[in-house]
């Protein structure tokens, strides 16, 4: 029971970043119909804000809002001059989210080095849990991502914000005639999406090694979270990714505890190819 | 505008995801491997050493094939500074028979392709008369039989898995044989003797982990248990849980580069009872550390830039010119130590053979030694891997923002690995 514990705290944490992650492309996604191959640099550069608010002396929260600000405003930069000229143009867009990608990870390497970095966790120690010793900092990482993910769900299904953005996904075009800014819409929905990237880079940042790379792997696994909960789901509904990210996030630690690294990344990736071939839909009932 | 998301039924956006994403991730992986040819064909650069004057000769061309992108250009660039105090020293003592040290420098981008291509260009093109470099055990893979058909002397400098064996190929970093072995008696001794292996999943570790099986007993200690993992590796928790169940005195980390596993290593309190230690650690990659993580680490290497510096008596001298050619707060690894090394052994075997011969030269190292910052190398003359001074170095925690890095034990000097039969040709 003891080690159950510990390992279940483990899939959560690391569900929970995931779960952010993923959030924030299909905000991307499900409002903009954008598919943001950079989303993963924007998570290296909310890691990188921590880092950076850090060494200027503003501690970790004043580091956390830096990474997300830097990541928030970087997509809404990002938004402006690229995506709202080539939206309509899926390969041009593709092609200009690589770009960036490359442009973002070369611009880290530059300006911090290319070796890792670390952040430090606000808290340090562990916390009596269901009787076992838990490290404080990722039950505070946690309860920022439930604390986020709920703040969200309430700006989305009772604030005029959602109500507008739900109106956009609906029907682009009866909105934007019923006098919504649509632009307005997607230039902040956009910013809300990298944002998110952003602070799941931060909230991650104190666990793992910061390296401009080190978003890669997180875009991969977003794509899994999205892919396996279902495009539909999501795009109706995006709280439906905390459901994927939960279930990618466990079985990735079970494998991970069963089997050599290697094969417990090749048995994830089959299962998610296996599950797509034969439920398209995603895994949950529509 | 046009609006495509107005009528959007849903099966449409979901084949649409499926087909942008599968597309998105078939470019990266088509890019990526372009960007590599591309950067095979970009621009190479000389950085000119020779500070004119005094020779009538032409200067000596010397290959520097160093990452200077594309990852672990921290390890290329120690190198190419240890290279360059090392041919200014050279060159102020008169040069390589009368001849000026010239580096014609090419980054090989981290990339075995480029680096093979790079070494070519070097070889065939620019006509150098030796090369440093390359770096990584893959990139020595990718250029160790071109440069040995051409009879072309590379000075390998990274610290790596032990076992090469070629006439032309001399290796100056640490090896198992100089760092591990070693090592592990004090570990044990020291710490406990249940060990735990874990590291990232490429050839060097699976080499180390292999040899593990053999020295951690023949050291008295017993091997409880290994685990690697993939580059791609973002979660450090499961292969920390898995030691952790073994009950481990001391995880012996195989990671360079990966800060995360040793901050996983604190946040979940392993310390307290396990000691975590490092083969191919640094003083450059503790600094990045928090300080709780920083703390209580150990690692065994032929020099490193202690608190007190090492009483070697080349050290200071060494210390001093470095900080004077590139600035008084840079940090500086064994990395820049062993190419400086080298480099000064394989200039002087050329003095000695009065020939830049790669036989002649080869016959004039064999068991030639340098007194260099960390003590005493030796070239072996049995496989061209150095005997090398070997210490253990511990962090006590950080002081005034720096870490503080003590020499806990001289473990004296250590034989390169033994013969490996094969004969050189003279």
């Amino acid at each position: 029971v003891h080690s159950l514990v510990l390992h279940g705290l483990d899939a959560l944490f690391y569900s929970s970043t995931l779960t952010l992650v993923a959030l924030g492309l299909a905000v991307v996604f499900g409002l903009l119909g954008v598919i943001n191959i950079a989303h993963g640099e924007f998570v290296a550069l909310g890691a990188y804000g921590l880092v950076l608010g850090q060494s200027a002396g503003l501690g970790y929260w004043g580091g956390l809002l830096v990474g997300v600000l830097l990541a928030a405003a970087a997509g809404g930069i990002t938004q402006v001059v690229i995506v709202r000229r080539l939206q309509d143009n899926l390969v041009m867009t593709l092609l200009a989210m690589y770009g960036l990608s490359l442009v973002i990870r070369e611009a880290l390497a530059w300006a911090f080095g290319a070796a890792g970095r670390s952040a430090h966790a606000p808290v340090a120690g562990k916390v009596s849990l269901a009787g076992v010793d838990y490290p404080a900092y990722r039950l505070l990482g946690l309860l920022i991502v439930f604390g986020l993910v709920v703040v969200l769900g309430l700006l989305f299904a009772k604030t005029r914000v959602g109500i507008i953005s739900r109106a956009v996904v609906e029907n682009r075009w009866i909105a934007q005639t019923v006098g919504i800014n649509v632009k307005w819409v997607d230039f902040t929905m956009f910013a809300l999406g990298t944002g998110l990237a952003g602070l799941a880079g931060a909230v991650l940042a104190p666990t793992v090694s910061v390296y401009p790379a080190m978003g890669q792997q997180f875009l991969i696994l977003s794509f899994l979270v999205v892919i396996f909960t279902g495009v539909d789901r999501v795009r109706r509904n995006l709280f439906v990714v905390v459901v994927g990210a939960l279930a990618i996030g466990v079985l990735s630690n079970v494998l991970g505890l069963h089997m050599r690294g290697v094969v417990a990344q090749i048995v994830l990736l089959m299962a998610v190819v296996a599950i797509v071939s034969v439920r398209p839909q995603g895994l949950l009932k529509s | 505008m046009t609006e495509q998301g107005a009528e959007q039924g849903s099966g449409l956006a979901r084949r649409e995801f499926l087909k942008r994403g599968t597309l998105g991730l078939v470019m990266l992986g088509g890019i990526g491997s372009a960007s590599g040819l591309l950067a095979a064909c970009g621009g190479s650069s000389s950085a000119g050493n020779a500070s004119g004057g005094g020779s009538s000769r032409d200067p000596l061309k010397v290959g520097l094939l160093v990452p200077l992108s594309g990852g672990y250009e921290v390890y290329g660039t120690q190198a190419k500074r240890g290279a360059e105090l090392a041919a200014a020293e050279i060159n102020a003592a008169g040069g390589v028979v009368g001849r000026k040290i010239q580096f014609v420098v090419e980054d090989t981008t981290n990339t075995p392709q480029v680096a093979s291509q790079k070494l070519q260009k070097l070889v065939l093109q620019d006509k150098v008369t030796f090369t440093i470099g390359p770096q990584s055990s893959a990139e020595r893979e990718a250029v160790i039989d071109f440069a040995m058909a051409h009879k072309h002397p590379l000075i390998y400098y990274i610290s790596y898995e032990g076992g090469a064996c070629d006439q032309y190929l001399y290796c100056f970093g640490p090896t198992p044989a100089t760092s591990i072995e070693p090592y592990l008696s004090w570990l044990i001794a020291n710490h406990g003797k249940r060990i735990f292996f874990t590291g990232w999943d490429y050839v060097a570790n699976q080499v180390i982990g292999d040899g593990l099986k053999k020295w951690v007993p023949a050291a008295g200690g017993e091997l409880v248990g290994q685990e690697l993992v993939p580059f791609t590796t973002t979660d450090f928790g499961p292969q920390l849980r898995k030691a952790q169940a073994t009950n481990p005195d001391i995880v012996f980390n195989g990671m360079y580069g990966a800060p995360g596993l040793q901050e996983t290593f604190t946040q979940f309190g392993m310390k307290d009872k396990t000691h975590l230690a490092g083969w191919a650690l640094d003083r450059a990659q503790v600094e990045a550390l928090s300080p709780d993580a920083a703390a209580n680490l150990s690692w065994c290497a032929d020099w490193e830039d202690t608190t007190t510096p090492l009483s070697a008596p080349a050290n200071k001298k060494f210390l001093d010119s470095m900080h004077k050619m590139f600035g008084p707060d840079i940090t500086i690894t064994g990395t820049a130590v062993d190419t400086y090394v080298g480099l000064h052994m394989y200039a002087s075997a050329i003095n000695k053979a009065s020939s830049t011969d790669a036989d002649k030269a080869s016959t004039a190292i064999d068991g030639s030694s340098f007194e260099g910052p960390g003590g005493r190398y030796t070239l072996s003359s049995d496989n061209h891997n150095v005997d090398a001074p070997a210490y253990v170095f511990t962090t006590s925690g950080v002081k005034a923002g720096k870490v503080d890095v003590l020499m806990a034990k001289d473990l004296g000097e250590q034989k390169a690995a033994p013969a490996c039969g094969r004969k050189w040709q003279h």
